[in-house]
């Protein structure tokens, strides 16, 4: 079986004045149907820039691999070149929720002025049948007295319900692949759990493939069945959820299992990883995280390791640096 | 006093609130009849969701809010301050012993001053020191303590991480030598690996600096590592207050079992177990009467339903409080 989304081989590099940034390198990752795919990183990892390079997204001085291939329902996203390409993707088959809703609507329109724009757009039919799509989205997504929300505007709404009306809008146009970016991270707590829990039943329902991107291991142990660990713009390890989080390979990510405050053993001291992400200006050659490991064997110090997965469990891939190094400690 | 710096009695904050200039004026109850010690020494956390008071019961102890009725009692060496009845020569003392980190560093510091300068600030509008040299010296002798390099400080805020400037922040609010902090969510604006850090760096000071913290906090498992002591508020009241083992091991209140029961597990087998809270946190422009968190409570009685019962701390264990219409 074909996967819904497969992006093999990308790079992304921004040209900025002080040089090509490589935001991305090398990244292979695939999505199916009814699947949620997580990535996790720091900020400046590259999780986003990888999620908007599938709605090519990036601005305008983003330049591509040649090789790379995003291959979305079969059809190669990169090679897309003409605007009515583009609207097939943007908003048809993917559909984005941002992490700050506020943010994405636009302050001036109702919202229910915003969902029906995009419905027109990419749907064939008129403005009542886009109104009661709508309406009924809304209400899918828990928002109660649907019918008055749909004429207020993004400002007199709170910040859970916002995201939830992010999420109708997200879905209206019943896209097969969802991309969230960090959807709950501006949200509290328990606004988060019930947030989790919308996402995770629109998934059953809908059989749409889904890629969540956040910096919470929690989170991801939620909601996702695969995990992509992403650092300085490469993937170090990636495999099914539970392998990931109960038998981390790499060190990087066994320094984030290790500066999570666990609320279920408190003795446990909190271990940062030290010192900070490079700048993606100075990239360092061979394997990326070796300027902070802590267990660096010598080759990979001097960067002399090429970055490269390797499965080690059926379906769990760890860098080749990283192997080394995580059986040092 | 003994061993206590601060002493919050019955402090409410309210503010004025007029949707448009025809409209009524009312009032927005944002915190509630607080009663807090804060021990010598102690890192007091405070949680709970946003508008549930945290900030500005924090910023009405550093007199930066007014405070509608109560006191607040700081408990210096020689002398108390009572906090509402202070004159600008007091303030200015208190000014120096009582100080706030910020949440977020990329907002908190000035773009156009070096990171000496920024440091340096408080010594010269406080007129700490008499000159440059020894406001450099108590410039570097901070940093240091704050693990920055000391060779950075002529640069200005863009050229460090997150992580950095946090450290920054944290030593200009450290250079007038204060006894009392308030860190308003300092870490979470940070990256979990940067975040442990700077969590350990605060808990390091705190020995070092003999420093008392108010950390106010939406992140129970932060909290939890971190204090002594944690107070959980909801719409403008403490519902619950305990030492933070007790209160976790052993939450009473239901919006704590909730609160808890809603960090989202690092196992991916326990998912799910969330108690889940219908709706959001109410207006504080009208709570409700009664018990505030009613109107959520996936478990109400008979009595706090009708919002019969009203809002007080009991002593359930020493040491550990909880709101009446949940300890009954």
């Amino acid at each position: 079986m074909s996967h819904l989304l497969e992006v093999k081989n990308l790079d992304v590099k921004f040209d900025t004045d002080e040089g090509r940034i490589t935001a991305v390198e090398n990244i292979s990752l695939s999505v199916d149907q009814g699947e949620v795919l997580g990535i996790v990183g720091e900020s400046g990892s590259g999780k986003s820039v990888t999620a908007k390079s599938i709605m090519k997204l990036n601005p305008g001085n983003t330049s591509y691999n040649e090789d790379a291939e995003i291959i979305l329902d079969n059809e190669n996203v990169l090679q897309f070149t003409s605007k009515q390409d583009l609207k097939k993707i943007r908003g048809g088959k993917v559909s984005m929720i941002f992490q700050e809703p506020m943010a994405s609507f636009a302050p001036a329109i109702k919202i229910g002025a915003q969902m029906v724009e995009q419905l027109l757009i990419h749907k064939n039919i008129n403005k009542e049948e886009a109104k009661s799509i709508s309406i009924n989205m809304l209400k899918r997504v828990g928002i109660a007295d649907a019918e008055k929300r749909f004429n207020q505007y993004a400002f007199e709404l709170s910040g859970g319900m916002r995201q939830r009306a992010m999420i109708a809008m997200a879905l209206s146009t019943m896209p097969k692949l969802l991309l969230a970016d960090e959807p709950t991270t501006a949200l509290d707590v328990t606004i988060q759990a019930q947030v989790i829990n919308l996402i995770k039943d629109i998934i059953k329902e809908y059989q749409m493939g889904v890629i969540f991107i956040t910096h919470d291991l929690g989170v991801i142990a939620q909601v996702a069945d695969h995990v992509a660990v992403m650092y300085l713009g490469s993937v170090v390890e990636k495999g099914p959820v539970n392998e990931i989080l109960k038998n981390p390979k790499h060190p990087y990510t066994k320094g984030l299992l290790q500066a999570l405050p666990d609320i279920n053993n408190l003795d446990a001291p909190l271990s940062p990883i030290p010192g900070n992400i490079p700048s993606p200006l100075d990239r360092p050659t061979g394997c990326v995280f070796r300027t902070r490991c802590p267990h660096h064997n010598p080759e990979g110090k001097d960067g002399k390791i090429e970055m490269k997965l390797i499965e080690v469990e059926p379906g769990h891939w760890v860098d080749q640096c990283g192997i080394k190094c995580g059986q040092n400690g | 006093m003994g061993d206590n710096l601060i002493s919050v009695n019955n402090v409410s904050v309210n503010f004025d609130y007029q949707e448009n200039f025809i409209s009524k004026k009312q009032k927005i109850h944002a915190v509630n009849n607080i009663n807090i010690k804060i021990k010598k020494g102690s890192f007091f956390g405070l949680v709970g969701e946003s508008g549930s008071g945290k900030t500005t019961l924090g910023r009405a102890i550093l007199g930066a809010n007014k405070i509608s009725s109560g006191n607040v009692i700081f408990h210096d060496e020689e002398r108390d301050y009572d906090l509402t009845d202070m004159n600008k020569q007091d303030l200015k003392e208190y000014r120096k012993k009582a100080q706030l980190i910020f949440q977020d560093p990329y907002a908190a510091l000035s773009p156009r001053m070096t990171v000496r300068d920024i440091i340096a600030e408080p010594l010269e509008v406080m007129k700490i020191t008499n000159s440059r040299q020894e406001t450099d010296e108590r410039v570097r002798d901070i940093a240091s303590k704050c693990r920055l390099n000391i060779e950075h400080l002529r640069r200005f805020p863009h050229a460090f991480s997150g992580g950095q400037r946090q450290r920054i922040s944290i030593a200009r609010a450290l250079v007038s030598n204060p006894k009392f902090i308030v860190a308003d969510e300092s870490v979470a604006a940070l990256d979990v690996s940067i975040q442990a850090d700077i969590l350990n760096l605060l808990k390091q000071l705190q020995t070092e600096l003999n420093l008392t913290y108010l950390f106010i906090s939406h992140d129970l498992s932060v909290v939890a590592h971190v204090c002594d002591i944690v107070a959980v508020m909801y719409l403008g009241h403490i519902v619950e207050m305990g030492p933070s083992r007790e209160l976790f091991k052993n939450p009473k209140h239901s919006y704590t079992k909730a609160l808890l029961s809603s960090i989202p597990s690092i196992d991916p087998e326990k998912r799910s177990e969330a108690i889940e809270l219908k709706g959001e946190i109410p207006s504080a422009l009208n709570p409700p009467p009664g018990c505030v968190f009613r109107t959520r409570c996936p478990n109400p009685g008979v009595d706090c339903k009708g919002g019969e019962i009203k809002m007080g701390l009991i002593e359930v264990e020493p040491g550990h409080w909880v709101d009446q219409c949940c300890a009954l």
